[in-house]
């Protein structure tokens, strides 16, 4: 926290580097909520560019009340949300994506393949799943999973309640594992 | 098989989901515990939640440019170099028109007047009024800015 307030009082002093060290620290962070939310690599890079402007016009109201990270991640998902309700996607739909048919139709039944073989198989039915999975799921298991970001700090993201975030988590992950049982045996 | 009713949630995009707010708690457990063992590398938990809790942490890679951050920064250094230009041309626009009305109303004194009566007449009668409502609302706004910064940074 302390870092934060450092960093932040040093962007809002105007000092040579501080934003652009900003900008570097949470980008990873910020390409991947916005990336979950709307897939498109081209989309996501100019949604972290609107990301991080809005991050510096309104660092000047962060209050210090949640880790930066998580005010950075809320940014990162307001913008991603505006940008899919222009578009008319819903952030609770099952993705309808041709490319999953075509990746999962490449594995094969795991009978007679190296260990490392199953694996990489498994992996790529798992990722296919995860992209078909509605935008919001895919971004709290991103935020939870991958980023780290608690239960509470993801409901104040999303403006959801903690519950409702509890549930698309074990809603998903199930979901994930039933994928995975029908395609690959109860043993994967 | 414990069940755990989770809390009705009133948010528009909560209303699909208030159904099945349900979590099996030992399920939930299964899921917590293959994420942890995943996370802290144990060797424990390896069932499909592992290869699961797995996947979820390798996500596809940043594809941001290399000199993203730093474009950003420029950008952004860029744009308050301009707010600085616009702020300044405002304020020489302003002393400029501050010197010029009283030098124009010394140079042709109250003839400037009696045109502009004779082309607005109607307008003639009220428009010292109207001068000084716009007057009193130009500096209510210049007096409520700061109040306003002070409420919004609270």
């Amino acid at each position: 926290m302390n870092d934060d307030r450092a960093l932040v009082e040093a962007v809002l002093a105007n000092a040579p580097g501080a934003f652009e060290r900003l900008v570097r620290d949470y980008q990873g962070l910020c390409w991947h909520v916005i990336q979950r939310m709307v897939r498109h690599p081209d989309d996501t890079r100019e949604l972290c560019q609107e990301a991080f402007l809005r991050v510096h016009q309104a660092l000047h109201q962060y209050r210090f009340d949640a880790p930066l990270k998580a005010w950075i991640a809320q940014v990162a998902y307001s913008v991603a949300k505006r940008f899919l309700e222009k578009k008319r996607i819903p952030l609770l739909e099952i993705a309808d994506d041709g490319d999953r048919v075509a990746l999962v139709e490449t594995i094969g039944d795991g009978t007679d393949m190296s260990s490392d073989h199953a694996d990489a198989q498994r992996d790529a039915l798992l990722h296919a799943e995860i992209e078909r999975l509605p935008p919001l799921q895919r971004t709290i298991l991103t935020l939870y999973h991958l980023e780290e970001v608690p239960i509470a700090e993801i409901a104040g993201i999303t403006g959801l309640a903690e519950g409702t975030i509890k549930s698309h988590l074990f809603r998903s992950r199930q979901r994930l594992k039933q994928a995975l049982e029908a395609r690959m045996g109860v043993a994967a | 098989m414990t069940i755990i009713h989770l809390p009705d949630v009133h948010l528009p995009d909560d209303r699909d989901d208030a159904r099945d707010n349900a979590i099996d708690a030992r399920e939930w457990q299964a899921q917590e515990r293959a994420s942890r063992a995943e996370r802290l590398h144990l060797s424990d938990a390896d069932d499909a939640y592992r290869h699961v809790a797995r996947a979820l942490r390798n996500a596809p890679p940043v594809a941001l440019p290399a000199d993203f951050a730093q474009r950003i920064a420029l950008q952004v250094g860029a744009a308050r170099l301009d707010l600085r230009l616009e702020r300044h041309l405002l304020l020489a626009a302003c002393i400029a028109l501050a010197i010029a009305v009283p030098a124009a109303l010394a140079l042709y004194g109250g003839s400037g007047r009696e045109i502009a009566a004779a082309v607005f007449p109607a307008l003639s009668q009220s428009a010292p009024g109207w001068v000084l409502a716009l007057a009193a609302c130009v500096a209510l706004n210049g007096l409520m800015e700061p109040l306003r910064r002070r409420l919004a940074a609270r």
